[in-house]
């Protein structure tokens, strides 16, 4: 079951039978993702096996994978689950506890990132960013948000995306290859959130387009996910402090 | 044929003046040969700039009255007569005042769906052929760029970084340690070096071959849309060029074509990267995939929406989303008319009504920026034509002082706090006061030209120190030795390491003090910081043998300095004579040949060099007549040919601020962006000589013998006034001068208290002169900002008008002015400076990305010759933001200059026909030229490029604005 549950957190690229932008389809690949967490959180723990390490670097080479695709799409809603994708490795160098929480957030943010993408096709039709620039000028509630959820995503404090991960480097005796892994899980994160922040976040915005805001209760919802998460993030830096 | 064809662009490149020099100038110069709106319409197409404000800008103004209701409707009247709209005016004031500035809003989708006849308008509109979409969109692309769009690559960026690596290092004046060696071999020959190139073409040839072998289909607009992709650079390349006499340009020569054959190198190098390397392979691949090939173009132009891209990613069929893309834009556009015919309620059953009203609406869009702005001048036009040419004259009896200012918009506050002040008059000149010098600084090499850019200095002058200033030359060598041994720290590789820690807080008193306690610090970098010694300047001829003398010294030292810097020796003054000697009459005894050589070809020291010094030495200082002349000129410049009352101040202007790269943006615009106080000196030294005096007599004009010329300056960052050479005024008249002076600085008080009202931030006046010195200020002061108009004529007709600081304000009296030379000369300089001064505002204001420099915040000095944003890009041309806008929001108003001469309409039409170049402004309507004509009482303008009455006191009261 534990195989089971790691191939639908992500870490076969699954996504590409669907290779759709549709919100539908991205739900599904989150519903699949949630369910492979609760079978996760069921039978966390990997038996010995001569397998794994294969499995652990088919999961690599999805992260991998993911990356380089990420950098083929301007639009949100893909990239909100490719951020799934890009993770799932996490789990083989994480202790159990501390990927749940990692996961979790990944998770969370993740399903944030795909609310905003959301958002972005109410507001522009479509979920693709690159004719989206200066949302921070334009659309600041939005902007707002998206760069706060691309800061838990591009693992920035306080959010529990960086202290879980950054707790599982202090505690996990990792060989050579996990190493490997953590510094990509930190430099691809970082690239992939910071590449949506440049493009849309910043510059002039297009005289050519519409922008619209949302609602102060939306954005109240919204950083109600982040607050969590940021909450969740400081009792891992308690816990790290106190290690 | 490269050459020809830069020749017909080059007029394009924007005007630009190195930072030290800065010059307002309008950065559409290339344009004034046509009218103002046709050059704004196809000046915005070519910089991709706006030129006009927003409409919600104007409707503002308009609401709050500064808009006259009667004028714009007026102005909209006579365009909707001119197209055969006139049924509509409602509709189409409505459209202006209401829709337009929500006009991205109404291209929605609504209920009623769009006539058919509206969709098949905009089909015709909208929907072409893909040969000619394609050529549309690549139009002012270069080839890089192009196959970037395609390739969704970005090559471009690097080939602009390396442009710009190689340019700023070439062009660099001092701010680098390690400056590019063989510079002086021209721009071109060092790129060859720089690049490794192994070639023996010149940059004509070589641009020529690169340009035949990318094949573009019209070479002209290809060379453009280069020197336009950094036209910051292009245009102080083109500085360069056009100032041969430029130090700089001297030494290190560059020009509009090696830079463009720098360009064309380095997009052919990255074209390599693309399997296209030409125009004729572009066309090829195109005709493969139309569709495909627009729809990437027009994804990298930002004109696809976002659910087209998504199309294209998912690699959907390009002819079908360009079709789908194109029907929705007709679509769109047919709704955007429906939904403004709604709001309207214009009921359009008739087809061609229609697509009249669809017509209407693109017309008024596109004139609507147009109207808004003459609109908005001509509301102030009613409002001053008529104060001005209703004033009466008074005449002020016993004047203590005249004080002459600059005609500059910061003179007219503090001249009208003194005129309240008591027995004191003013007038307004250009801030060189009739007296252009290239002037050598004491302690400075190089020379300034102290006068209006469009001006060449005729005469050098130099300042000297009139005693031995050992105090000051101690200081100074103290300063230097310390201020070298800094910066030969700072730039080895080794030292900066133990440098910041053993020294660094050294900057940081200096930096903490600056922000905390300003004043104190600024006391005692005063104290450490050499004071000039007392000087004087070169103002009288030199003699045949007093040339003969400097110029030997002058080349003595200099060879004095090319041996020791060839040679690491100091040489006596017996041995650089015999040197010089060798070099000038050819006595080579005792002399090393190779010595003479080294000199004559590394450091030019040559004969012909020798009688070039002499020949500039024959220009320093005037003759008697010319001084006699110099006053004349200037007392009936200004009008003040009688009555001349004891005391005459000349008060030149400059201003002073801490971290400012546009420093000289501030400074005396009359005086190349420097301070004018040596014009001012010079001019009273000579007005106050007795010859002068007596010439004067004989030309007319009396000067009373106690009259006493003092020159002075104006800080218009603290409004303060401080007089020189004070020392000639008789013991008797110091209570009267004592006076003077404390009037002048309650004049400057109240001043600093007015523009402290509209300074952000600055509180009370007394806070205003911390500004000076605050070197985190961005605002020391607004400068020109808002200026709006020149007034021509006695100060007696704005005295009591309320010109707010908006106003150029040049005294003329026409009645002395027989021959009209006074009025050309005012024509042919201030008032194109004028001109100059208010586009560069006006298209700093309209886009300040792109027309202006941008934020300050983010700028950074380059190669001591301008500003960039960030760490590379292109020089920014133009006035920052924060000098024309403030919390988002435009301070400066951007208005073409309104320029009211009082004088007889005939008087002035004569001399503007003789003054070609201040004529072509007006008919061509860069500036709204308005003759007051008191003799008449009646106003006149030019309208459509002719002369009609604007207002008749005499009883029509009609206005035809």
């Amino acid at each position: 079951m534990v195989y089971l549950a790691i191939v639908l957190m992500g870490a076969l690229p699954y996504y590409m039978l669907v290779k759709s932008s549709k919100p539908k389809n991205a739900l599904i690949i989150f519903s699949i993702s949630a369910i492979g967490f609760l079978i996760y959180s069921l039978f966390p723990y990997l038996p010995k096996s001569s397998y794994n390490i294969l499995l652990e670097l088919t999961a690599f080479a999805t992260s991998l994978l993911t990356f380089y695709l990420s950098y083929k799409t301007t639009n949100l809603t893909k990239l909100s689950y490719y951020f799934l994708f890009l993770n799932a490795v996490s789990m083989f160098v994480l202790p159990n506890h501390l990927f749940s929480v990692y996961y979790l957030s990944v998770l969370g943010a993740s399903f944030l990132l795909y609310t905003i993408s959301i958002k972005y096709i109410e507001i522009f039709e479509s979920a693709n960013f690159y004719n989206v620039k200066g949302l921070a000028l334009k659309s600041p509630k939005l902007a707002l948000i998206l760069r706060l959820t691309l800061m838990a995503l591009g693992l920035y404090p306080p959010f529990s995306n960086f202290f879980s991960l950054f707790l599982g480097v202090l505690k996990e005796r990792a060989g050579t290859l996990n190493y490997i892994i953590f510094g990509w899980i930190f430099f691809a994160n970082f690239f992939m959130a910071f590449r949506i922040m440049k493009n849309t976040i910043f510059g002039a915005p297009n005289e050519n387009i519409v922008y619209k805001d949302i609602s102060g209760k939306t954005a109240i919802a919204m950083t109600f996910l982040l607050l969590v998460l940021a909450v969740i993030g400081f009792s891992n830096l308690l816990e790290a402090l106190s290690w | 044929m490269v050459k020809a064809h830069l020749e017909n662009v080059r007029k394009y490149i924007p005007h630009y003046w190195p930072m030290t020099t800065f010059v307002h100038h309008n950065p559409l110069h290339g344009f004034e040969d046509i009218p103002f709106k046709e050059a704004l319409k196809q000046a915005s197409k070519l910089y991709k700039a706006k030129v006009y404000m927003d409409s919600k800008y104007y409707v503002e103004l308009y609401k709050e009255g500064i808009i006259k209701r009667d004028v714009l409707e007026r102005n909209l009247f006579e365009l909707l007569k001119k197209i055969g709209f006139e049924k509509y005016f409602g509709e189409a004031k409505k459209f202006i005042t209401e829709i337009s500035q929500d006009w991205k809003y109404y291209r929605v989708k609504s209920s009623q769906t769009p006539d058919i006849s509206l969709i098949d308008y905009f089909n015709q509109k909208i929907v072409k052929d893909e040969d000619a979409l394609f050529e549309e969109l690549i139009e002012d692309m270069m080839l890089s760029e192009i196959l970037d769009a395609i390739y969704e690559d970005n090559i471009t960026d690097i080939v602009e970084k390396e442009i710009v690596e190689f340019v700023a290092r070439f062009l660099d004046e001092g701010q680098t340690t390690m400056s590019m060696p063989e510079r002086q071999k021209g721009m071109f020959e060092a790129f060859k070096l720089y690049e490794g190139l192994n070639t023996s073409l010149n940059e004509e040839e070589y641009a020529d071959t690169i340009l035949h072998e990318l094949s573009p289909k019209n070479v002209e607009r290809y060379i453009l849309t280069h020197l336009l992709k950094e036209f910051g650079w292009a245009a102080f390349i083109k500085y360069r060029e056009d100032n041969g006499d430029y130090y700089f340009q001297q030494i290190y020569p560059a020009s509009l074509l090696e830079y463009l054959a720098v360009r064309l190198h380095y997009e052919k190098k990255y074209l390599t990267q693309y399997p296209i390397l030409n125009f004729v392979e572009l066309y090829k691949a195109f005709e493969q995939n139309k569709a495909l090939f627009i729809l990437k173009l027009l994804k990298a132009k930002n004109l696809l929406p976002s659910k087209y891209v998504d199309r294209l990613e998912l690699k959907d069929k390009p002819k079908a989303i360009l079709s789908d893309y194109l029907s929705e834009e007709v679509f769109l556009e047919a709704y955007r008319i429906q939904n403004i015919a709604n709001e309207l309620l214009i009921h359009l059953d008739k087809q061609k009504d229609i697509t009249d009203f669809a017509f209407l609406i693109e017309k008024l869009k596109e004139e609507e920026g147009y109207i808004w702005l003459k609109s908005l001048e001509d509301s102030y036009i009613k409002e001053y034509t008529i104060d001005f040419l209703q004033s009466n004259e008074k005449i002020k009896k016993d004047i203590l002082a005249s004080a002459v200012f600059c005609i500059d918009v910061r003179s007219e506050a503090i001249r009208r706090h003194i005129e309240r002040l008591g027995n004191y008059n003013t007038y307004g000149v250009a801030g060189f006061f009739g007296v252009p010098i290239a002037f050598i600084e004491f302690d400075k090499g190089h020379e300034q030209n102290l006068c209006p850019a469009l001006i060449k200095p005729q005469k050098i002058i130099f300042e000297l120190p009139e005693d031995e200033h050992l105090d000051y030359k101690a200081k100074h060598n103290i300063n230097y030795t310390f201020k070298k041994t800094l910066e030969s720290l700072k730039n080895n590789p080794y030292t900066p390491f133990f440098m910041v820690e053993a020294m660094g807080w050294l900057f940081g008193v200096n930096l903490f003090g600056k922000t905390l306690f300003p004043d104190f610090t600024l006391k005692v970098m005063s104290f450490i910081k050499a004071k000039k010694p007392k000087t004087r300047f070169t103002i009288d001829k030199l003699s045949q043998e007093e040339i003969e003398f400097y110029a030997e010294k002058f080349f003595i030292q200099k060879i004095k300095e090319a041996y020791h810097q060839e040679f690491k020796k100091n040489i006596n003054d017996k041995k650089a004579k015999d040197l010089f000697e060798a070099i000038i009459n050819g006595n080579n005894k005792g002399v090393e040949e190779r010595v003479l050589e080294i000199l004559r070809t590394k450091y030019n020291i040559k004969r012909e060099n020798f009688e070039l010094e002499k020949e500039r030495l024959s220009n320093v200082g005037y003759t008697e007549k010319e001084q006699i002349n110099l006053v004349e000129n200037f007392l009936r410049l200004i009008g003040l040919t009688d009555d001349i009352p004891k005391f005459v101040l000349l008060i030149a202007h400059g201003s002073t601020s801490d971290n400012n790269p546009f420093e000289s943006a501030l400074d005396c615009g009359a005086c190349g962006g420097n301070n004018g106080l040596p014009n001012v000196r010079i001019l009273a030294n000579i007005a106050n000589r007795n010859y002068v005096r007596k010439g004067l007599e004989k030309v007319g004009i009396k000067i009373p013998e106690d009259t006493i010329f003092i020159p002075g300056i104006h800080n218009t960052t603290t409004d303060e006034i401080t007089f020189y050479d004070t020392e000639i005024i008789p013991q008797k008249d110091r209570v009267l001068f004592d006076k003077i002076v404390k009037d002048f600085k309650i004049a400057s008080q109240k001043t600093r208290e007015e523009r402290a009202k509209t300074l952000p931030y600055a509180g009370s006046g007394d806070r205003i002169p911390i500004r000076a010195i605050d070197w985190s200020e961005t605002r020391p002061e607004w400068g020109l900002s808002k200026n709006m108009g020149v007034y021509v004529g006695k100060r007696s007709s704005t005295q009591n008008v309320a010109l707010k600081n908006r106003f150029f304000m040049q005294s003329y009296a026409w009645e002395i002015d027989k021959d009209n030379k006074i009025l050309k000369n005012i024509l042919s300089g201030p008032f194109i400076i004028g001109e100059w001064i208010n586009m560069e505002h006006y298209f700093s204001t309209t886009d300040n990305e792109r027309l202006g420099a941008g934020s300050k915040v983010y700028h950074n000095v380059v190669g001591k010759v301008g500003v960039w944003t960030g760490n590379y890009g292109d020089l920014r041309t133009g006035l920052p933001y924060q000098t024309v806008y403030h919390d988002g929001m435009p301070y400066h108003e951007p208005i073409r200059l309104l320029t009211f001469i009082e004088a007889p309409v005939e008087k002035v039409l004569q001399a503007a026909q003789e003054t070609e170049e201040a004529l072509k402004l007006v008919v061509n309507e860069w500036v709204r030229l308005i003759i007051v004509d008191k003799l008449k009482g009646v106003a006149y303008t030019f309208k459509d490029g002719n002369l009609e009455v604007l207002f008749d006191s005499r009883g029509m009261n009609q206005f035809v604005i």
